[in-house]
């Protein structure tokens, strides 16, 4: 089978973009569960549901829905990793704006 | 496009914070006889709606930029005719990069770049002597 060549310069530049995304979607999320004032797993399940249907809107506005395209494994890239890592802003979004308004 | 989508979302986000403010202050002052377990349903849409909008702002924000040619090559029309100007390159798709290599490529060579562009043109490798030659060639010809 013939090996397909990657080219580094646009997974780095793809990647960053996407970080990007991540980082103020999961921000904003925090806001809005500290606005809704939501408490204990509710707002870690507003979370999950609201990065995943941010990530659904990537892969259908950036990626023309083919994201084979563009991330060399799709799935994990755009699913799965990154959710864990930008739960602690989340939550800092969350205290702090659930402090301030309850 | 993306800032205003941040603009318009921010001020429903920081109008529904405050409306959720008054709303606790006022919970708070009714003690006992207030039982309310949510905050009401206007401003969740507003919340919601704000946070679509940010998002959305996100995901316009990280559009490809225009490109242009490093070369440029001499314009046929109007007023600049004759006159080398630097030609505007699309990119393929609008927001991210092709990663496979043959369409990566594609784009860079249509700029004139290559991955080697900083080595070859290092400061320290300029033949000086030679492009002051060129230079004052160029001027004394003006």
């Amino acid at each position: 089978m013939k090996e397909t060549i990657y080219y580094n310069g646009s997974i780095q530049s793809n990647k960053q973009k996407l970080g990007r995304v991540r980082d103020i979607s999961s921000l904003a999320l925090g806001v809005g569960c500290g606005i809704l004032a939501l408490e204990s797993l509710v707002g870690f399940g507003f979370y999950i549901v609201g990065t995943t249907l941010t990530n659904l809107l990537f892969i259908w506005i950036c990626c023309g829905s083919e994201p084979s395209k563009f991330f060399v494994s799709p799935k994990r890239e755009l699913l799965l990793e990154g959710v864990v890592e930008n739960v602690p802003g989340f939550v800092m979004m969350w205290c702090l704006v659930y402090a301030i308004v309850s | 496009m993306s800032s205003v989508l941040y603009i318009v979302g921010g001020v429903l986000v920081l109008h529904a914070a405050y409306s959720s403010m008054e709303f606790h202050l006022l919970a708070k002052s009714m003690h006992q006889e207030c039982t309310f377990t949510t905050v009401p349903s206007d401003i969740i849409h507003e919340t919601v709606y704000g946070l679509v909008l940010i998002i959305l702002g996100a995901i316009r924000s990280v559009r490809n930029e225009v490109a242009y040619t490093v070369e440029g090559s001499e314009s046929s029309e109007g007023a600049l005719k004759g006159i080398n100007i630097n030609v505007a390159v699309k990119q393929d798709h609008e927001y991210l990069r092709p990663i496979e290599m043959k369409r990566a490529v594609a784009v860079s060579e249509r700029i004139g770049l290559n991955d080697y562009a900083e080595f070859e043109s290092r400061v320290d490798f300029v033949d000086l002597v030679e492009k002051r030659k060129e230079f004052n060639q160029w001027s004394e010809a003006q």
